[in-house]
């Protein structure tokens, strides 16, 4: 008995002695700074968080869309059923947003969080302390400057955040101006440090593309900080076209296609790839469902983006950029005319609207058949074809996508000449260089006017026409489905959730 | 903090030790306590031996039935077949006999001596053994707010998952499965919302073990369910108390003679309602596309669906030990062809006890295989949708999709090819072994220990042919594979008194628990398939992973749960009730200095009706109760800064993976904790004719762990898990019982419950993190095409539940929507959106008919929730004709012929839910066995679930919804792929041997 009591008593205390009181947590499938960035090869991979949230500055809440969405240039109609999403991509195009819109909030937290990581990883770099590690701290502030540019560019003054351990709760907005030179200072001074071996940094911020980054700060001063400074624009400008890295390839779409790593006009690329780096979607956004067939495709389009029927009219038929209607095997910035299939068949979309003129197949007409505003047909509007479609493409195209491309700047230089009256025979020849290649005729001179419809039509849906809307007064203009705004749209509202978790935001005048 | 929990649990173990060395002392009073109370035979002549036997209603002998002559301390009990034997003094004597659970009953001798006595359930429940955390407790002495559900007040029919057992049965828990899919989870939500944690339903306890998985058990195993609603009932399983707690109590064996239970049944299935819509010729005549043909796309996805259920156990055992042995088997249909699910669970409990019954040792073993057949929930929605003139087979695109018709829409899909060309299967295995033992020291005084390890693990295949166009097609076959298994790992240990002072009953317990969870996971996809017959089998066959694009990820978690507690219950008298407890418990979850969190409870009740002294009233206990539990964050790590791999980097060439951080850590992270203070009436009145319970509860929520916008800058994401939360929640439940007897042999008993209860956020601010747009939110969006627009409206200091949209205000003269302006600005955009309709009920009733007449008995459940607004997605989506262009037109009384605009969703497609259902009704006869050796019982009933409901709901299914796709505060909306409801009848039989 005795034994046994004290059997049974050993075996049910025992069971204490393996359990303690320990609530040490332990992480087993993800890396934390204890056991991470220690060596050389892990260090870069902390670089590569600000570089993979580039990959959303295309799509239909990106710093792209801000760019294009609002221009003249695309619209996003509401098609049948889908598109509507209670207005917000029709108040989008007629510049009615609201600071409640949800793509005001998305750009915002996609640009901050490249500023902060950017804060991030410089403190880790710093603490790290090796010279590899120090060597990245120029970039990582022209990066930075670059998420500022864009902030400031969209959203007027920002909050100015530079220290990881900056831990103010409650920011407040700096000026535009103290942004717009923050920016302007730590590009300048990261300069002497970024690499100009543009092909050992294909993809990241290297010397040019901070020089580009400068010469667009520079081209809106005026609108920035209401002054004009076209001269230090031109020298920006020149730091890349006088550098002899670059050329105009030959053809126009070899910079659009799906296979390049960059072209000799690629001055900061994203590097897009359909499983590495996805992110790439403007052909999901905007081919009709059917055009799956067309090319392959391993997805089904959403059938949105469609360009302004008017801007699709400032194509002369002969211009190499403009492709040809119903022949999507000839390249061209749109996808019109009737719609085939990858062998030839003609698409049908069986159910079509009752107004549709031609019935089940499927014509891409520039200017909608229906009457009813921004509420379009399936089939209507001319589609985006810039950008290569890969037969058998994922949704996630392979297409790198040039944020800073040689001939935008070529033209820029340009607009600086002429804006400064010097150099008017080459300031032409620039310009006319661009229009060869497409096969028009060259202008015979320059004025505002023609220098903006061109950059208009060599620069379709790369991301820029808002800010030269901006640059050459236009902004405000009444165009398809759009009345005339006064000059508080050209900035957009503090995301409203901004302003509710931070009461120190501001509101932009006329939100 | 950690050292001081330690001490006691140290403390504990040096008790136990030196109890253990001391206890060979005691052995003899011990031994004396356990005497049993067989009186001597003496040599009175006026003496006489009576016998007899106590049976249960169905004829199954009660083993341990005390029988003892009224007014004498001359009693005995029952053995295992029910057989007593007393010697009486007086022929004209009255004996009661009691057994736990049972009515006592009081039978006049009359000159008899051989008696054959059947005991009927206890209605008044008043000496009902109750389980509660860490013991049990008599149903007078409770002092919170208890429910217990024993297995003869069960639903029943076909069930599919313990939790509709108890579905309706208890007021305040609402179970609810909208739809009739048979692999879908129940939500179970006791007293509304009061956590936005991990917890938003009970936490479960099977046999002690807190966190099993309701779905391991099988509901013909269990024997009771008992329900800890308030926070001093609940905060001794403090840590994860908050939603309540549902304490499921498995069936046992009894020793003495082996039973053999065999029960079986079989259902049929069929669909009740679908969603209204368009003939094919309606279809037509409103414009759509004629494609020539008819089909009925409802029929041609559902099904007459059968189920077979077997359940067959044996228990019984020799002296000292019991054994119960059961094997579940259950095929179950979906209505939804190509689904179901075939379910084996063998279950193992083996009691002992030794060392003069002063040790006791169970062990409980429970293996499950479930295999599940998921189909699609949205070959729902796209026969709802799909052009009712379109052929199933054939058209311009069969060739290239296996032979079905097509059409080139943006997600819009055949939706028999959907279920018929992609497989999606789930296969379960579980393992629960749970082991106790107890000692008694000396009297009164036992030290327990348990430990017990659930191990759940799940294979995941999907595969969708290459010539799928719904999925499949794109990739060239697209296969899928995941492997999860989850375990958790518990020890406990525990010391309890029990003693009785003069008038006074103590008993108390203390321990330690300590409880580890893991979690892991392998998953693969890939696409491109030469062949589509292996489907799943065969991932190696992929040429994805050949070209580098296949997907690949595994991860594991882990967490810990370290906790001490004490409990003290008081009884004065059978008059007066204290009951006090606390818990202090620890996880890994918290950041390192918050680790810690204290849970007390306390209650006290008093019998009134032991101070009244009226032969009316049986009970009249009137009670108070505080408490205070708590709850964890959903997710592991959350106070850590984890980095873990987004996309790649372009680097010297070549990409390679870019680490950043996962989320913003906070290190701050503490415990979420619900007070509740809750105030009751229990009462027996009548003989315990007429039992009752009624509670007024008042909760609140402070800490609340919910992930929350913050102002970036600072911050590195968008989101934070912030203790941010205050919820308030009161209601007020009403429980009554009555019995009648309507004749011979023949009685009534209704059952009623009602609860009501309002749940409101405070506020979701603070620590640099607002909620929404001044303390409003908009969540939930109502989707694609074309309405990605939020519908619900959270906002600080109302009542959740709200949905916005706006104001319907008619039909323009061209067809148009026609919406209220509300701030008259010409314009109708957001700011006109307005509160149109709450999602949570104002009240929800329980009604129970349980008749007996003789052999026969029948029982008819309905159940209502009264109130509640549900967002009828289908209308919103589907109710416009010119949605005909595009998809079929639903159709319902509210279908407008003059509207030509598109589908906007306003309050007009808000409707009332309130619903009243005979959810269940129950013949069964009990058939007259004549005495023989084999077959001791035997009934034969029949069943029918969801027999008619009472709404004026237009969408299939007026049940409440809870959450949305796991979203708490976005209630009230009935998704496109919501399950048709079904009606099932069941023919079964229990027989004992």
């Amino acid at each position: 008995m005795k034994t046994n009591n004290l059997k049974i008593g050993i075996l049910l205390t025992g069971a204490l002695l393996f359990s303690g009181c320990d609530l040490e947590e332990k992480v087993f499938s993800e890396v934390t700074a204890n056991n991470f960035f220690l060596t050389d090869e892990q260090v870069v991979t902390s670089i590569g968080s600000i570089y993979t949230n580039l990959y959303s500055y295309l799509g239909n809440e990106s710093i792209w869309s801000f760019n294009e969405g609002p221009s003249d240039e695309m619209v996003i109609p509401t098609k049948g059923t889908d598109w509507f999403e209670n207005g917000h991509w029709q108040r989008f195009h007629r510049h009615e947003w609201l600071p409640t819109e949800p793509y005001i909030r998305i750009n915002w937290n996609m640009l901050y969080f490249g500023v902060n990581s950017c804060n991030r990883v410089m403190y880790q770099l710093e603490e790290i302390g090796t010279e590899e590690a120090l060597a990245f701290l120029p970039e990582l502030r022209a990066f930075r400057a670059f998420y500022y540019f864009h902030l400031m560019d969209l959203y007027g003054g920002v909050p100015l955040i530079t220290d990881f351990l900056d831990n103010e709760p409650f920011p407040s907005r700096a000026s535009r101006r103290e942004v717009y030179e923050f920016v302007e200072s730590e590009l300048i001074a990261s300069l002497s440090g970024l690499s100009k071996n543009v092909a050992a940094t294909y993809g990241r911020m290297n010397y040019y593309a901070a020089q580009a980054t400068l010469a667009k700060l520079y081209a809106n001063s005026e609108e920035y900080i209401g002054e004009a400074r076209w001269a230090d624009c031109l020298a920006a400008c020149r730091e890349i076209t006088g550098s002899g890295v670059f050329s105009m390839t030959a053809d126009y779409f070899e910079n659009f296609a799906a296979d390049t790593e960059g072209t000799s006009e690629f001055i900061f690329a994203i590097p897009y790839d359909e499983t590495h780096a996805r992110g790439n979607i403007l052909g999901v956004i905007s081919l009709h469902y059917a055009n799956r067939d067309t090319y392959d495709l391993a997805y089904q389009p959403w059938n949105g983006w469609a360009v302004v029927g008017d801007f699709y009219d400032t194509y002369e038929d002969k211009d190499r950029r403009k492709g040809v209607p119903g022949n999507p095997k000839i390249r061209g910035n749109f996808l019109v005319g009737q719609q085939f299939s990858s062998s030839g068949e003609p698409l049908i979309d069986n159910a079509f609207e009752p107004e549709d003129p031609d019935g089940a197949i499927i014509v891409f007409t520039p200017h909608p058949t229906s009457k009813n505003g921004l509420f379009w047909l399936r089939q209507d509007g001319a589609r985006l074809a810039k950008y290569e479609y890969e037969k058998g493409s994922r949704i996630d195209m392979n297409n790198d996508f040039a944020i800073f491309r040689y001939t935008d700047f070529v033209l820029l230089e340009a607009e600086m000449l002429w804006r400064l009256g010097q150099e008017s025979g080459y300031a032409l020849d620039l310009v006319n260089s661009v229009r060869e290649r497409a096969g028009v005729d060259p202008y015979t001179s320059l004025t505002e006017k023609n220098i903006y419809d061109e950059r208009g039509r060599e620069l379709f849906a790369e991301g820029i026409r808002r800010h030269d809307m901006i640059r050459f007064g236009t902004y405000g203009d009444a165009w398809y489905e759009k009345a005339p705004k006064d000059e508080t749209r050209r900035i957009f509202p503090i995301p409203q959730s901004q302003r509710d978790s931070n009461p120190n935001l501001d509101q932009n005048p006329g939100y | 903090m950690m050292e001081w929990t330690c001490k006691i649990v140290f403390s504990i173990l040096a008790l136990h030790i030196q109890l253990s060395a001391n206890a060979r002392s005691a052995i003899s009073s011990a031994v004396e306590a356990e005497t049993v109370m067989m009186p001597p035979l003496t040599e009175h002549t006026h003496q006489r031996m009576i016998t007899g036997t106590v049976v249960d209603e169905s004829g199954v002998p009660l083993a341990g039935t005390s029988v003892s002559e009224k007014g004498t301390a001359n009693g005995a009990k029952t053995d295992s077949a029910g057989y007593f034997s007393l010697n009486v003094q007086d022929m004209e004597a009255t004996l009661v006999i009691s057994y736990v659970g049972y009515a006592l009953q009081e039978i006049t001798l009359n000159g008899q001596t051989n008696l054959r006595i059947t005991l009927l359930p206890d209605a008044s429940h008043l000496n009902e053994v109750v389980v509660i955390g860490y013991g049990t407790q008599r149903r007078k002495e409770l002092t919170g707010a208890v429910a217990s559900i024993r297995a003869e007040d069960f639903n029943t029919g076909n069930i599919t998952n313990p939790a509709q057992l108890l579905q309706g049965k208890v007021a305040g828990l609402s179970i609810t499965n909208p739809g009739a899919n048979p692999n879908a989870g129940f939500t179970i939500r006791l007293r509304g919302l009061s956590t936005f944690g991990a917890n938003t339903g009970p936490l479960i306890v099977v046999d002690g073990v807190p966190g099993v998985s309701l779905l391991t058990i099988d509901p013909s195993d269990i024997e009771s369910m008992d329900i800890l609603k308030d926070g001093s009932a609940a905060a001794i399983y403090g840590t994860r108390g908050s939603s309540g707690v549902i304490l499921v109590t498995t069936k046992s064996g009894n020793a003495g003679q082996l039973q053999v239970e065999y029960n079986a049944y079989g259902s049929f299935e069929n669909v009740a309602r679908t969603p209204p819509v368009m003939s094919a010729a309606e279809f037509v005549e409103v414009g759509g596309t004629d494609h020539g043909s008819e089909t009925d796309w409802f029929d041609e996805i559902t099904r007459r669906a059968t189920t077979n259920v077997h359940n067959l156990s044996l228990g019984g055992g020799t002296g000292k030990t019991s054994y119960r042995a059961s094997l579940n088997y259950r095929d179950v249909q979906g209505i939804a062809i190509t689904t179901g699910f075939d379910q084996v669970i063998g279950r193992v409990n083996v009691n002992h006890r030794a060392m003069d019954d002063r040790l006791r040792v169970a062990l409980n073993l429970t293996s499950q295989i479930r295999k599940e057949q998921k189909g699609n929930d949205a070959a729902f929605e796209f026969a709802t949708t799909y052009n009712p003139t379109a052929p199933i087979y054939g058209g311009p695109e069969a060739p290239r999709f296996g032979g079905y018709w097509q059409e080139i829409l943006f997600g819009y899909y055949n939706p028999v090819s959907v279920l018929k060309q992609n497989v999606i299967d789930q296969e379960r295995k579980a393992y629960l072994v749970n082991i106790d033992a107890d000692f008694e020291i000396v009297s009164g005084l036992k030290i327990g220990a348990r430990y017990s390890r659930e191990d759940i693990g799940w294979l995941d295949g999907s595969y969708y042919r290459s010539d799928s166009y719904f999925n499949g097609y794109a990739s060239n076959g697209i296969a899928s594979r995941r492997i999860t298994d989850n375990e958790s790992k518990l020890f406990e240990t525990t010391l309890s008194y029990n003693r009785r002072f003069g008038d006074f009953i103590l008993d108390a317990i203390g321990g330690y628990s300590n409880q580890a969870f893991s979690g892991e996971s392998f998953n693969a996809s890939g696409g491109d398939f030469i062949t589509d017959e292996l489907l799943y089998n065969n991932l190696g066959l992929s040429q994805d992973f050949k070209r580098g694009i296949g997907n690949v990820g595994s991860y594991k978690d882990a967490s810990k749960l370290i906790g001490g507690f004490v409990r003290a219950s008081l009884n004065y008298k059978d008059i007066y009730f204290l009951n006090a407890s606390y818990r202090r418990e620890g996880s890994t979850k918290f950041g390192r200095n918050n680790q810690w969190g204290n849970f007390p409870g306390v209650g006290a009740g008093v019998d009134l009706a032991q101070l009244l002294d009226n032969p009316v009233i049986g009970q009249l206990k009137v009670r108070a109760s505080y408490g205070i539990t708590g709850a964890l964050p959903s997710g592991n790590y959350l106070s850590l800064l984890r980095f873990g791999t987004g996309n790649n980097f372009y680097y010297n060439g070549a990409f390679i993976p870019a680490f950043q951080p996962s989320s913003n850590p906070n290190p701050d992270l503490k415990w979420e904790k619900k007070e509740e203070l809750d105030f009751g009436v229990d009462f027996a009145l009548f003989d315990s004719r007429l039992t009752g319970t009624l509670d007024y509860y008042d909760r609140r929520t402070i800490d609340g762990i919910f992930n929350l916008p913050v102002s970036v800058p600072p911050n590195l994401y968008q989101d934070k898990w912030l203790n941010v939360g205050e919820i308030k929640n009161s209601g007020v439940e009403v429980t009554l019982n009555y019995q009648v007897d309507i004749g011979r042999n023949s009685t009534y008993t209704p059952t009623f419950t009602f609860s009501t209860y309002h749940t409101k956020l405070i506020t979701l601010s603070g620590k640099g993190a607002s909620f929404g747009d001044n303390g409003v939110q908009k969540l939930a969006i109502m989707g694609a095409p074309g309405q990605n627009i939020p519908l619900i409206r959270v906002e600080e200091g109302a009542e959740l539940g709200q949905f916005i949209g706006w104001q319907f205000d008619g039909v323009n003269e061209d067809g148009t929507w026609r919406f209220k302006d509300q701030n008259d600005d010409g314009v109708i955009n957001t700011n006109d959106e307005v509160v149109i309709g709450n999602g949570l009920p104002d009240y929800e009733i329980g009604f129970n008919n349980a008749f007996r007449f003789g052999r026969f008995d029948m029982n008819a459940f309905f159940r209502g929730s009264f109130g509640h607004d549900l967002i009828n997605s289908f209308r919103a989506f589907y109710e416009a004709k010119s949605v005909s262009a595009s998809y079929n037109v639903i159709k319902t009384k509210y279908f407008m012929p003059e509207l030509t605009d598109r589908a906007i969703y306003s309050d007009y497609h808000v409707e009332d839910a309130s619903f009243f259902r005979l959810q269940n009704v129950d013949i069964g006869y009990h058939f007259n066995l004549p005495k023989q050796k084999l077959l001791k019982a035997i009934r034969l009933y029949a069943n029918g679930q969801n027999l008619f409901t009472i709404t004026n709901y237009t969408g299939v299914d007026p049940e409440v919804r809870y959450a949305d796709g796991g979203n708490v505060l976005a209630p009230g909306i009935d998704r496109r792929n919501t399950w048709f409801t079904s009606r099932t009848f069941t023919l079964g039989f229990n027989a004992k041997f």
